[in-house]
């Protein structure tokens, strides 16, 4: 049970991150993006990429395998992913963005969901792959649970970076302008807030986001092309039960769903694992559609 | 003298084919308080959304110091000096009353913004004591205070209200207009909609009617109140009553 | 028969199962505006309804229970039609990203115990030697598939009748008003809610009848036969022939199995036996850049109404 929790811990960070950019991108932009998981995949192995095209070892720092080499491919897999996620936009998104009504913008993200997927799996191939060969050895709690310290770290920066997301969106002048953007995109722009801006600090946040939850996933478990794939339910389920728009809800949703997932695997077969964060989301839409944390539908917090 | 703001056959719709205004020409001084009234329908509001860039413009211009102005994006009317308060959803009901107020103040320096936010909160002492509660939370009055004081921080040219008095206790319409009426009288354009004809025409200057999406009879607002059409068609009871 | 007769008659009776699909999913989407993330996981529940009930009894397997093939397509409808309406229940009153959130979960999920609820479904060996309609009468391979196709087609024509009736009706123009303008139809004194849970039932239905369909022409059901990527096929199929319309449907059907077998077969002969797998990355590829370019550039797709994919909202 104990280890359950502990690895709860570390898979919910991860799902996290990516919720968090799902439930900005859904509260702001009003954008339910299929192709958001995609994302995390893409940042993965783009980080892969650097590491592979300039030779430079993952590294290690003390007992993590986030070394500089690896610190250094994430950030610019960050980048590339933004690029990834205002290419999509500016390509496919913004031509139907006001013109179509809003579940055929959903409709098209999943054709870009597809496309991403399988070109990852076109240039990387559909086997495994790991940033660093190296073995690590795991941190032991007493007789209770062995922790491996990628996996603290994880959760660590996960709790550091949403706690920096939320000062931006309570305090910055840009947040609060998301915020209102997010409630009344009309009444904002008769403030003279700038829907471009918005689109580009949205998309900027949830890829970022996206490429540290894929890099995150890479070194705790592994990279595969259907990363994205697997996290996709988790995901939604993590923004829904946070409320939609609601950061510090995705958060506490990423949390609860990972370690629904790892209590009920005690019980259940793992070949269900998938179908667990399902039913989740089923239980929270059927009794408590607005989250547990009382979303905006259209709102950021 | 050339209009702060002048409408010339404006023609516009939400739809492409399917124009609301049919030909709306009308223009505000400097200083001037104008008031649009007319039946339902007639497409009052639409002709302020079209100004704000909210609706699109097929024909005709608009001009702002006289200056082109058909069609702007809405995004930039607040940086340019035109202030809208729209009927409904005019307040970020998910925000407090002071991150309302700061998102009026937004392209101001941090000196200025914090001393219209102090003007603004000396107008209106209950929004200072309210600052930290959410808008959402509000009376009728009071929303419609925190909207106007908010469109007010930018310290407008124009400023525009789609029916300021709409669900309030007559002494606070009187309140609101009163307020309108100094901002005139301090030099702001005031163009504002709405159905309470009669007193919006008592405090404001010149009154435009609109039926059928164009501009109809305009006069000062006296001889419009005394103007025997205008008073049977649309100063009636059922001209009044009618939402 | 020649060996391409043989194939084309393969090939056509895929096509024309697909097609029935498409006819569930264009009335739920071209007909409706419900999406549908998930319509692999009606077909196979179909499938594998209809192979549990008519499969001959076997000591290490739940079911078996040797109903007549007219039997195995009623279980079909009624427990993909079920499954559609637990979906419907519990999601048609909320916004509808949340339908296309949780079909893509029932997609999964049927996925999910196809492979790993073997006593039920045989696990990853799938079900195997179960009876075909009109086998015994014929004898013969090539007869079999002749009449098999002869039998999809009919069913074919008498969904599509059945359809186009049902759109003309009362109730199919209420579909549609509630797709353009769900206030409208709410102010006519329908409740918007209940008649999108039947469209989407009835839809779940025939994609559930598909499946049948596709187990009796086979014999055999496994998880390889309903990969995610299927819905995404169906959904191309839809769309290119133009959603809303029947034709359409069919139309988009054989192009789309067209292109999909095509660019298999191509690719399969061009690329280097070690680069295979990427290969068949390309075939998706190809269907999710079929999906998006429709959406942007003919959203009538060959055939559809002009406003069916994308009912514009007044006022943005």
């Amino acid at each position: 049970m104990i280890q359950a929790i502990a690895d709860g811990l570390s898979t919910g960070a991860i799902i996290a991150l990516g919720a968090m950019g799902v439930t900005l991108v859904m509260g702001i932009l009003r954008f339910t993006n299929f192709a958001h998981a995609e994302y995390l995949t893409w940042g993965g192995y783009m980080a892969l990429f650097v590491l592979s095209a300039t030779g430079l070892e993952a590294g290690s720092l003390g007992p993590f395998s986030l070394g500089p080499g690896l610190i250094l491919a994430m950030l610019v897999a960050m980048v590339l992913t933004v690029a990834l996620a205002l290419i999509a936009d500016r390509l496919v998104f913004h031509r139907l963005r006001g013109k179509v009504n809003h579940i055929t913008l959903v409709f098209a993200s999943f054709g870009v969901a597809l496309i991403v997927r399988y070109v990852i799996h076109l240039l990387f191939g559909g086997s495994a792959q790991y940033y660093s060969n190296d073995l690590r050895f795991a941190w032991r709690i007493g007789d209770l649970a062995s922790v491996m310290p990628d996996q603290v770290l994880v959760f660590v920066v996960t709790l550091v970076v949403a706690g920096g997301l939320y000062t931006f969106l309570r305090y910055s002048a840009l947040g609060l302008a998301m915020r209102a953007a997010a409630e009344n995109p009309a009444l904002s722009a008769i403030n003279g807030v700038r829907f471009r801006t918005i689109l580009l600090v949205t998309w900027t946040i949830g890829g970022a986001l996206a490429a540290m939850s894929g890099v995150f996933y890479g070194v705790t478990v592994q990279l595969r092309p259907d990363v994205g794939f697997q996290l996709l339910l988790p995901i939604f389920a993590a923004a829904i039960l946070g409320g939609i728009g609601n950061v510090v809800g995705a958060l506490a949703g990423g949390f609860i769903v990972a370690l629904v997932e790892a209590v009920a695997l005690l019980w259940i077969p793992s070949g269900y694992k998938l179908a667990i964060p399902f039913i989740v989301l089923l239980l929270v839409l059927w009794l408590r559609p607005t989250g547990l944390f009382r979303g905006t539908s259209g709102g950021a917090k | 003298m050339t209009p702060v703001l002048e409408m010339r056959g404006v023609v516009g719709g939400y739809v492409p084919d399917l124009p609301i205004l049919h030909g709306v020409t009308l223009h505000v001084n400097r200083g001037e308080f104008v008031t649009i009234i007319g039946p339902n329908g007639a497409g009052k509001s639409t002709a302020m959304k079209a100004v704000a860039g909210l609706v699109r413009i097929s024909d005709g211009q608009v001009l702002v110091d006289g200056e082109e102005f058909t069609n702007h994006p809405t995004e930039d009317m607040a940086d340019l000096g035109l202030a809208f308060v729209p009927q409904t959803s005019n307040i970020f009901g998910t925000l407090t009353i002071a991150d309302n107020l700061r998102l009026g103040a937004r392209s101001l320096t941090k000196a200025v913004a914090a001393e219209r936010i102090e003007a603004a909160y000396a107008r209106f002492p209950i929004l200072r004591e309210l600052s930290r509660s959410l808008a959402g939370g509000l009376s009728g009055g009071q929303r419609q205070m925190l909207a106007v004081a908010r469109a007010l921080l930018s310290a407008p040219r124009i400023i525009m209200l789609d029916e300021p008095s709409a669900g309030l206790a007559p002494n606070i319409v009187q309140e609101v207009f009163g307020l309108l009426r100094g901002l005139a009288d301090e030099g702001v354009a005031v163009l504002m909609v709405e159905q309470n004809a009669k007193s919006a025409m008592r405090v404001s200057d010149r009154t435009y009617v609109l039926a059928e999406g164009r501009s109809r009879i305009d006069g000062t607002s006296e001889q419009m109140l005394n103007d025997p059409e205008v008073k049977s068609i649309y100063l009636g009871d059922a001209g009044r009553k009618r939402t | 028969m020649t060996g391409l007769l043989a194939y084309s008659v393969f090939f056509l009776t895929i096509a024309g199962i697909y097609a029935i699909i498409v006819m569930g999913l264009n009335i739920q989407w071209g007909f409706t505006g419900l999406f549908n993330a998930g319509v692999v996981g009606f077909y196979a529940i179909g499938a594998y309804t209809c192979a549990v009930l008519i499969g001959p009894d076997r000591t290490f397997l739940f079911g078996g229970f040797g109903l007549p093939f007219a039997g195995g397509m009623l279980g079909a409808v009624v427990a993909a039609g079920l499954a559609g309406l637990v979906v419907a229940l519990v999601t048609l009153r909320l916004s509808e990203e949340y339908l296309a959130i949780a079909t893509f979960g029932i997609g999964i999920s049927v996925q999910l115990v196809a492979i790993n609820a073997a006593g039920l479904t045989g696990g990853t060996n799938g079900l195997y030697g179960l009876p075909r309609p009109f086998w015994n009468l014929t004898g013969d391979v090539a007869v079999f598939n002749l009449v098999y196709f002869a039998f999809v087609l009919v069913i074919l024509g008498l969904i599509w009748a059945a359809l186009a009736r049902l759109i003309r009706s009362p109730w199919g123009r209420l579909l549609r008003a509630i797709r353009e303008d769900d206030v409208a139809a709410r102010s006519l004194g329908k409740s918007p809610v209940r008649v999108r849970i039947q469209s989407f039932v009835i839809g779940s239905g025939i994609m559930g009848l598909a499946g049948a369909l596709y187990t009796g022409y086979i014999g055999f059901v496994s998880p390889i036969d309903f990969i995610p990527i299927l819905t995404f096929q169906i959904w191309a199929m839809l769309i290119v022939g133009g959603s809303g319309s029947l034709l359409g449907g069919v139309v988009g059907s054989l192009v789309i199995w067209l292109v999909w077998t095509g660019s298999g077969t191509l690719l399969s002969r061009v690329a280097p036996p070690e680069l295979q797998a990427q290969a068949s990355a390309v075939q998706v590829i190809l269907i999710g850049l079929i999906i998006v370019l429709t959406i942007l550039f003919r959203p009538a797709g060959l055939i559809g109404e002009p406003r069916a994919v994308t009912p514009a909202r007044r006022g943005g």
